[in-house]
């Protein structure tokens, strides 16, 4: 009984770990090169880990590319979507707070639409997905200086 | 006696020819004649002065025409000289070549192949200068005394400055709005007679910050003696738009 | 009479010897008013009022100043009556302007006389009317009265305008005289409230409304309260702007995969895609003639401002110089464009005429964004940040100092002036 009470506990504590890991692995998502993250259903049972690590992409000035890391983040979306055929997303793009807001709506709802068109391609089918433009109107940062713009220059993948 | 009284009837008659025209009141044919002649003797005096203005000055004092020789020419000019030794003959000599010049140069023209010599001399011709002035200048000219260029724009310096300095404009015109002209009329101590906008800008407003601007700008600065080329001046303002 | 004709040769031949120069125009100045406001005993809060609401909005316009009462010879009642120029140009006016306030029956009269001291002439005399709570109304009149007769353009004062205050995660959207006053919200606690367009009768107004997350274009009755959604695509619906006749709204939309620009038909409740590019094609404006449509695309790799006709043809670019220009807002009276360009690193907005000359910088700063035209061309609304909060600024359209119209505490952008 004690055995199992302390593999429990340990459990746990290695989950909450977990836990704290994941939240550090969400903002340098762009450093990391190979992130791979757990497939929900080879976890075991009480894991809490069971979604990708990360639900952004984030890009550079003016622009809607998704570059590897990106990539790599998607794959791992679109593995778990493919594994949960009932669940629907949606993508929300996000720009930095420079140029004009109306030309930055659109340029988010690129961001969204690029990120859509990815997994789309990775065999999700389209409409389980939908987008959305915050343009520069919802910053995760609201500074100023290149290190706040790039955490802006986002898109997310949100469950509906 | 009949002579004198055929002869003063003659005059009595001519008399009458002149009076009656004189008596009428419309416009016969002789007053045209006259306003016509009073037209051509006008024309005439511009033309005249103008063509005296403009005539070049006459040849300088010094004449001296030069002319490129070849060296075979030159070969034979030096020739003769050697041979003479005494004080008179280089005279005599000397004006030989220059006859031999002058008349060489028909010569080599006529010989092509056997005499022919590139570096020839080509007969050059002096050129005529004719000096440009403004149109403007030579009527201040010939109206005055002479006034130079750099002075007639240094006075409408004067003007244009005094008068853009005085133009308030309040508001931001319409970029389809033609720049207006505006008459202007001066009397001889530099104010204004007459400021009349001759093409209006369409904007009634706008035309009449341009004859504010020209009345707050008077007097103007203008010379005493050559005033009649400043009587009369067309400003063409130019709104930012 | 052949005198006469020897005179007239004469003169003939003197006038073509005239000199001729041009005089350019180097700066604006304002002009200086007298403006004398009188009325009778029982009247005289009423009197300040006016002369307060008039001198504010010719003084807003920044092509008047106003001289100070103190230094006038005569009143308004001698100045009716029977003027004297040269008492007026003594003080140093430029223009005088008499008005006469009286109570009627049932509200106001105020008659106004406009005079040109140094003409000595008598330019224009008109009688307004308005009833008690109309008081402001009949002011902004007496301020179109004279701006128009002294400056030759249709006056700006008898207008509104439209903006956006942001509370936190909500916005609303605030209305109110173009000179501040009666402000007042006329939308409260939406997600996400942005670009709102007049609609050319003053009573509607377009908006980029945000529900449950989802962009939307709506239209919104000023005199009801009412909205109705016209636009709610998948993806992207923003940006909309009224025709000039009223009957169709352009916007962006980008449920065809990707961002172009759509002509609602109001009438019809049908949709016509009017660009058709794989690039991004937003914030369309319309000319006042309505035959063009100017937007901003990044086609050709960067965004730039295009304009294309209404009835089709290949779109040509209108802002040639540098790497981003962007929110086109067409002039009401046609000949130039107000845009945001960026400017050493920062956002400038400037006007640029339709063939791409004439570039002309206004104002530089921090998110110098959405830039909105007065009815009659002369002034320019913009938003900017000032040390963390937008606010919304005014500054006439040939140059002038930019002047802020919101407070300084609150955050407001996307302001739109009525037509």
């Amino acid at each position: 009984m004690n055995l199992k009470h302390y593999s429990k506990l340990a459990l746990i504590g290695l989950a909450t770990a977990s836990l704290l890991f994941v939240g550090c692995a969400k903002k340098e998502v762009v450093t990391e090169t190979s992130a791979p993250a757990p497939k929900a259903s080879t976890a075991p049972v009480k894991t809490m880990v069971n979604k990708p690590t990360s639900d952004s992409v984030y890009f550079a000035y003016d622009s809607a590319s998704l570059d590897g890391a990106s990539k790599a983040a998607l794959n791992a979306h679109a593995a778990w979507l493919m594994d949960h055929s009932s669940k629907s997303v949606t993508v929300e793009g996000n720009c930095d707070q420079r140029g004009s807001r109306e030309y930055n709506l659109a340029l988010g709802q690129r961001r969204a639409d690029s990120v859509k068109a990815y997994l789309v391609g990775q065999g999700v089918r389209s409409s389980r997905i939908d987008t959305v433009s915050f343009g520069e109107e919802r910053p995760d940062c609201t500074g100023s200086g290149e290190a706040c713009w790039a955490q802006n220059r986002h898109a997310d993948i949100v469950n509906r | 006696m009949r002579w004198n009284r055929l002869a003063l009837r003659r005059l009595d008659l001519s008399l009458n020819l002149a009076v009656k025209p004189a008596g009428q009141n419309s416009l016969n044919a002789a007053d045209f004649i006259f306003a016509g002649i009073i037209h051509l003797i006008i024309i005439l005096l511009i033309v005249i002065l103008s063509w005296w203005q403009s005539v070049p000055d006459p040849e300088p004092l010094k004449r001296i025409e030069v002319q490129m020789i070849s060296a075979k020419e030159l070969a034979k000019l030096q020739k003769p000289k050697p041979a003479v030794r005494q004080k008179n003959k280089p005279f005599k000599e000397k004006a030989q070549p220059v006859l031999k010049l002058e008349t060489k140069p028909e010569k080599t023209n006529k010989a092509i192949e056997d005499d022919f010599d590139p570096f020839a001399p080509m007969q050059s011709q002096s050129d005529v200068v004719t000096p440009k002035k403004a149109l403007q200048n030579d009527m201040v000219d010939a109206i005055g005394k002479q006034l130079s260029q750099q002075e007639v724009d240094r006075y409408i310096a004067m003007m244009q400055q005094a008068v853009q300095s005085h133009w308030k404009v309040p508001a931001g015109v319409d970029s389809s709005t033609p720049d207006p002209l505006v008459e202007m009329t001066l009397r001889r101590d530099g104010s204004v007679l007459s400021a009349r906008i001759t093409e209006s800008s369409g904007n009634a407003s706008l035309d009449q910050t341009l004859i504010s601007a020209i009345y707050a700008a008077s007097p103007f600065q203008l010379p005493k003696q050559q005033f009649e080329a400043f009587r009369t001046n067309h400003l063409r303002f130019r709104p930012l738009k | 009479m052949r005198f006469m004709l020897l005179l007239l040769s004469m003169a003939c031949s003197t006038s073509i010897f005239a000199v001729e120069f041009d005089v350019y125009q180097s700066e604006y100045r304002p002009l200086h008013l007298a403006l004398v406001v009188d009325s009778y005993a029982e009247s005289q809060s009423e009197e300040t009022k006016l002369y307060r609401i008039v001198k504010n909005d010719l003084i807003s316009s920044q092509s008047f100043s106003t001289l100070d009462p103190l230094s006038f010879i005569a009143d308004a009642n001698t100045t009716l009556q029977k003027i004297e120029y040269a008492d007026w140009r003594i003080i140093g006016a430029d223009m005088v302007t008499a008005c006469l306030l009286t109570q009627t029956e049932n509200g106001w009269q105020a008659e106004v006389q406009v005079h040109d001291p140094f003409r000595g002439k008598h330019l224009a005399s008109r009688a307004f009317h308005g009833e008690t709570n109309e008081f402001r109304t009949l002011a902004h009149q007496v301020s179109d009265f004279i701006y128009h007769t002294i400056i030759g353009v249709q006056g700006h004062f008898n207008s509104q305008i439209l903006y956006v205050k942001k509370r936190g995660d909500h916005a609303d959207l605030i209305y109110m005289d173009q000179d501040g006053s009666n402000r007042q919200p006329v939308g409260k606690n939406f997600t996400l409230l942005l670009s709102p367009d007049w609609a050319p009768d003053g009573r509607h107004v377009a908006l980029n409304t945000y529900v449950g997350n989802r962009p939307r274009l709506e239209t919104f009755d000023l005199a009801t309260g009412k909205r109705s959604a016209f636009g709610n695509f998948k993806g992207l619906n923003s940006t909309p702007e009224y025709s000039p006749d009223g009957r169709f709204i352009a916007a962006a939309l980008s449920y065809t995969g990707n961002t172009e620009i759509h002509i609602y038909d109001i009438k019809k409740n049908v949709w016509r895609q009017f660009t058709h590019h794989s690039g991004i094609d937003t914030t369309p404006t319309w000319s006042p003639d309505g035959a063009w449509i100017a937007f901003t695309s990044n086609r050709n790799g960067t965004p730039q401002i295009y304009r294309k006709r209404l009835s089709g043809g290949k779109a040509e670019r209108i802002s040639l110089k540098g790497n981003y220009n962007t929110s086109p807002v067409w002039a009401p009276h046609g000949d130039r464009i107000a845009f945001i360009t960026q400017k050493n690193w920062k956002y400038a907005l400037a006007t640029v005429h339709i063939d791409g000359s004439g570039l002309r910088y206004l104002v530089t700063g921090q998110r110098v964004e959405s830039p909105g035209w007065s009815p009659n061309g002369q002034m320019l609304l913009y938003s900017a940040e000032n040390g963390g909060a937008r606010r919304i600024y005014r500054i006439p359209a040939w140059g002038g100092n930019a002047v802020a119209i919101t407070p300084a505490n609150i955050d407001a952008s996307d302001a739109a002036w009525s037509h």
